[in-house]
């Protein structure tokens, strides 16, 4: 699953654009394992060994259409102002490309849609436990954060795999539940380290 | 025939930084006042939103608006004084209040 590297030339990219639109597109009709470069490749209207040129195999181009996505969520994320403006961004990323999110949300490889969601989940979470700490007055040790962060995320991926699942109609009532509980223990917190 | 005198409003022109919920935020906050009267609008994260509000004092503002995508923004109300081509001063949002600083664009002290 080696992905092959040289230098890119826009072309190069455009043409990794259209790979991988391909291939999100064959991912709403069948899994992963099943999907063979030739129909990745004729759907770009080229040759097998054209795709050889980029990708080695059809796991490395969806290694690929992995990082790309995640990439894209966390730009998105740097142009919001607030938690709740972040989980909207997230969501409508989402909505854009649902055939693709439900495609990797049903793959036979588990986790395949965290992969995509952690990183700007944890960037989510982990801006938000920094944010009320520091609200309350005080700073967490590298550890408290992280382990804050880590619970954050997973709230947070648990309710976009609900929403995306049609469990859960709004995901930014549970995310406000969530974020109040964030603020309540940060000041219930330097509360008591005032008392000690 | 009448003669009437052309007012030419100014823009202030400032870059900013915005400490908001998930961290800093820089862009530009232009600005332009007229008896007592200010109007403008923040360059932040890749929006333009615009803002009005009044003039409090000399260098000192209170404007309101609100941030971010317009299917989604934050509503604010901002207190900040310009001291010698500095801006500070604190956005006001229903999720805290996050510090704003910055400096004049045009390199020369405002009032």
């Amino acid at each position: 699953m080696e992905q092959i590297t040289h230098e890119l030339r826009p072309r190069d990219n455009r043409t990794r654009e259209q790979l991988c639109a391909a291939l999100k597109s064959l991912l709403c009709t069948k899994p992963l394992d099943q999907i063979r470069v030739r129909e990745v490749a004729e759907r770009c209207g080229m040759r097998r060994q054209s795709f050889y040129y980029h990708f080695t195999d059809v796991y490395a181009l969806f290694e690929w259409s992995v990082d790309r996505e995640r990439d894209r969520l966390r730009r998105r994320q740097e142009r919001c102002f607030t938690g709740r403006q972040a989980l909207r961004s997230l969501m409508r990323c989402i909505e854009e490309e649902r055939p693709y999110y439900l495609a990797l949300r049903s793959d036979r490889r588990p986790g395949q849609l965290q992969r995509v969601l952690r990183g700007a989940a944890e960037d989510l979470a982990g801006q938000m436990t920094v944010y009320y700490a520091r609200r309350a007055g005080g700073e967490l040790s590298q550890e408290a954060l992280r382990r804050r962060t880590e619970v954050g995320t997973g709230i947070l991926l648990a309710l976009l795999d609900a929403w995306l699942s049609g469990q859960l109609e709004r995901p930014e009532q549970l995310y406000d539940t969530w974020e109040e509980w964030m603020r309540q223990a940060a000041l219930g917190e330097a509360w008591q380290n005032q008392c000690v | 025939m009448a003669f009437g005198v052309i007012m030419i409003l100014e823009k202030l022109r400032y870059v900013v930084m915005l400490q908001s919920q998930l961290g800093p935020r820089a862009g530009e906050l232009v600005l332009q006042e007229e008896s007592g009267v200010v109007s403008g609008y923040f360059n932040l994260a890749g929006h333009r939103n615009g803002f009005s509000g009044s003039v409090v004092e000399a260098g000192k503002y209170l404007i309101t608006g609100a941030l971010g995508p317009a299917a989604d923004s934050e509503p604010y109300d901002a207190l900040f004084t310009v001291r010698n081509g500095r801006l500070s001063g604190g956005v006001i949002t229903s999720r805290g209040c996050w510090d704003l600083s910055g400096v004049s664009m045009r390199g020369s002290p405002e009032p």
